[in-house]
């Protein structure tokens, strides 16, 4: 059987463009990597999405260099755009707003892309009582926590909070490399304990770099 | 100890009991319809048990149309009722003591199943008590499958079921055994242990100074006392600075501390414009496992460091640690709290790795009246569940 170059062409074609599964994915009537964007959008969907893009995100690769392209953009949209909400219980009321569940999936998959606009809110923290555990744990600090999960890859930017920014913002970049605890980050804690004024972050740096 | 000869037979209807020797064979009238067996019922309690003084114990129904929801005493040498009891719901037969009391499980008016025992006389009372003659549990609730009687064992220890679905060794009656121990009362939690394993009370405090062992010092966020007590830092935070204590049998290291709370909040948070916003949230730190934990050292949890609020030292045998939950003076990024009603639930435990466990319940609530003053009057903490959110 004789199959000319054009068909051949057309069908190479075809099947790269299919290759990527997520479009498999849709085909097969599991949601698309962008429609379950637009559902994380959603206020009325975002929670859902989430759950599934994470799932999504862990094992597909493709899904995963989707969100890094489009999570940080609306991680740049900042906690005002979170709903309103009367709901009182306030881990759902978190997920009802489609910037937290943004931040909470760059963390929980470790998306590098996202740590330029994770460092804008590192300080920044959610409503909720006081609780000095869960305060240590940064619960309370969702883009500080995401920072965090990162890991190596957002020690950059954490350099740069450190150097460009002082008060809250400056001591929280100092906790998270604190807790990254890798050789690259206990490098970094070295640099910076060298120039570090605050007689507590120095105390923080130093018992990190012990262990 | 009456040997008792023969068989014994309940029948529902006629209701009668009926006992059988080698030579002989009597039929006594019953007081109530004794229960029927549906074949091999593995989770369904005996309907019947006899004592060593060839007592009867049989749970039936008050009437023909009645659930089962009596049980009786019967003498069945001479058919003598001794005593009847109705309860709220079908009695599942447990044990009976060497003193002729026996002990059963039913459901009360609360719905939830309690052990009970009931004396020579008929007396029924709960088998583990508080000094109050309170039930102190295992109250069991959720459990709609299965048998879950306590059995004794030996030494004034009973095997039972535990609300959360675990077996407990529980040391508390006085019926079964004379050298019994006293019921633990501390947190109304019955004490949950093996024989010879290790035990552990616990406790929280809430003022004065931290106990003359504790070598912790508050630390973290909006902290600025190291005395136990409600202290407002000025434009950080109001919080109670409480100190657990626990003191174990073996070695303080060979235990866990972990901590859950549950908070309610509800105010008004005012702007740099001075426009109030009301808000009202909670928040259960149950539905993340271990946050709620304290730090202990080199914990690796995100943020731990630096932190360290458990003491625990091989080779010792007390356990400190520090908490100071409350609420921070801001409200929010652009607002600080005008008036606040805050209530908080905790649950602290230390539990060892074979699962022994002991708790305490403790509560915060605190009252920041309008104008952001604390109102250190109203404001409280102590042992137990505190008022309701």
């Amino acid at each position: 059987m004789r199959i000319s170059r054009t068909v051949l062409v057309s069908v190479l074609v075809l099947g790269f463009s299919s290759g990527t599964s997520w479009q498999w994915a849709s085909a097969q009537g599991r949601p698309s990597a962008p429609e379950l964007f637009e559902r994380l959008r959603s206020d009325q969907t975002t929670n859902a999405a989430r759950k599934q893009l994470l799932d999504l995100g862990k094992s597909d690769p493709e899904t995963r260099n989707y969100l890094a392209a489009q999570l940080p953009l609306l991680i740049d949209l900042g906690p005002e755009s979170c709903p309103q909400t009367d709901t009182v219980d306030l881990v759902t009321r978190w997920h009802a707003c489609p910037w937290y569940n943004a931040i909470e999936l760059a963390g929980n998959l470790r998306i590098a892309e996202a740590s330029p606009a994770l460092a804008r809110w590192i300080n920044w923290r959610v409503e909720g009582p006081l609780l000095p555990s869960i305060e240590a744990q940064l619960i309370f600090y969702p883009a500080a926590k995401a920072l965090y999960e990162i890991g190596d890859p957002a020690i950059p930017v954490l350099q740069h909070i450190l150097n460009s920014s002082g008060g809250g913002e400056h001591a929280q970049a100092v906790r998270v490399l604190c807790k990254i605890r890798s050789v690259k980050a206990k490098a970094a804690l070295s640099e910076q304990l060298a120039r570090e004024a605050d007689p507590g972050l120095r105390t923080m740096i130093k018992n990190a770099m012990r262990h | 100890m009456k040997k008792l000869a023969g068989a014994l037979l309940p029948i529902s209807f006629p209701p009668a009991l009926y006992h059988a020797t080698a030579s002989s064979s009597s039929r006594f009238s019953l007081p109530l319809f004794p229960a029927e067996i549906f074949g091999d019922n593995l989770f369904a309690a005996d309907a019947m048990l006899l004592g060593e003084d060839g007592t009867a114990y049989l749970t039936g129904r008050s009437s023909e149309q009645s659930p089962v929801d009596t049980v009786a005493a019967v003498d069945t040498s001479n058919g003598n009722v001794k005593w009847t009891a109705n309860t709220t719901s079908e009695p599942d037969l447990s044990t009976v003591t060497s003193d002729g009391s026996l002990v059963f499980q039913s459901a009360q008016g609360d719905n939830a199943t309690h052990t009970l025992i009931a004396d020579p006389n008929g007396n029924i009372s709960p088998l583990f008590a508080n000094s109050d003659g309170s039930d102190a549990g295992p109250v069991l609730t959720n459990f709609s499958f299965g048998l879950h009687i306590p059995f004794y064992w030996t030494l004034g220890i009973w095997f039972a079921s535990m609300p959360d679905g675990g077996l407990g060794a529980i040391t508390g009656s006085g019926k079964a055994e004379t050298e019994a121990a006293p019921v633990p009362v501390s947190g109304a939690e019955p004490q949950r242990q093996h024989v010879g394993s290790p035990t552990a009370t616990i406790t929280v405090r809430f003022d004065g100074p931290k106990s003359p062992g504790d070598q912790l010092a508050f630390s973290g966020d909006g902290s600025c006392s190291q005395t136990l007590a409600l202290w407002y830092c000025q434009n950080l935070s109001w919080s109670f600075y409480v100190e657990g204590a626990a003191t174990v049998s073996d070695d303080a290291a060979k235990w866990k501390v972990s901590q859950n709370a549950v908070i309610s909040r509800s105010g008004d948070a005012k702007d740099s414009q001075g426009v109030l916003r009301h808000i009202r949230d909670s928040f259960n730190s149950d539905i993340l496992p271990g946050d709620d934990d304290p730090c202990v050292l080199n914990d690796s949890r995100p943020g731990c460091e630096g932190i360290v609020s458990v003491q625990q030292p091989s080779g010792q045998k007390s356990i400190f640690w520090l908490d100071h939950p409350g609420s921070l003076y801001k409200a929010s990024s652009d607002a600080v709290w005008d008036s606040l009603n805050e209530t908080g639930q905790f649950t602290s435990r230390v539990c060892n790795r074979f699962g022994i466990c002991k708790r305490v319940n403790w509560f915060i609530l605190l009252i920041v009246d309008p104008g952001s003053m604390l109102d250190s009057a109203q404001s409280l903490a102590g042992l137990g569940t505190g008022p309701n959110p």
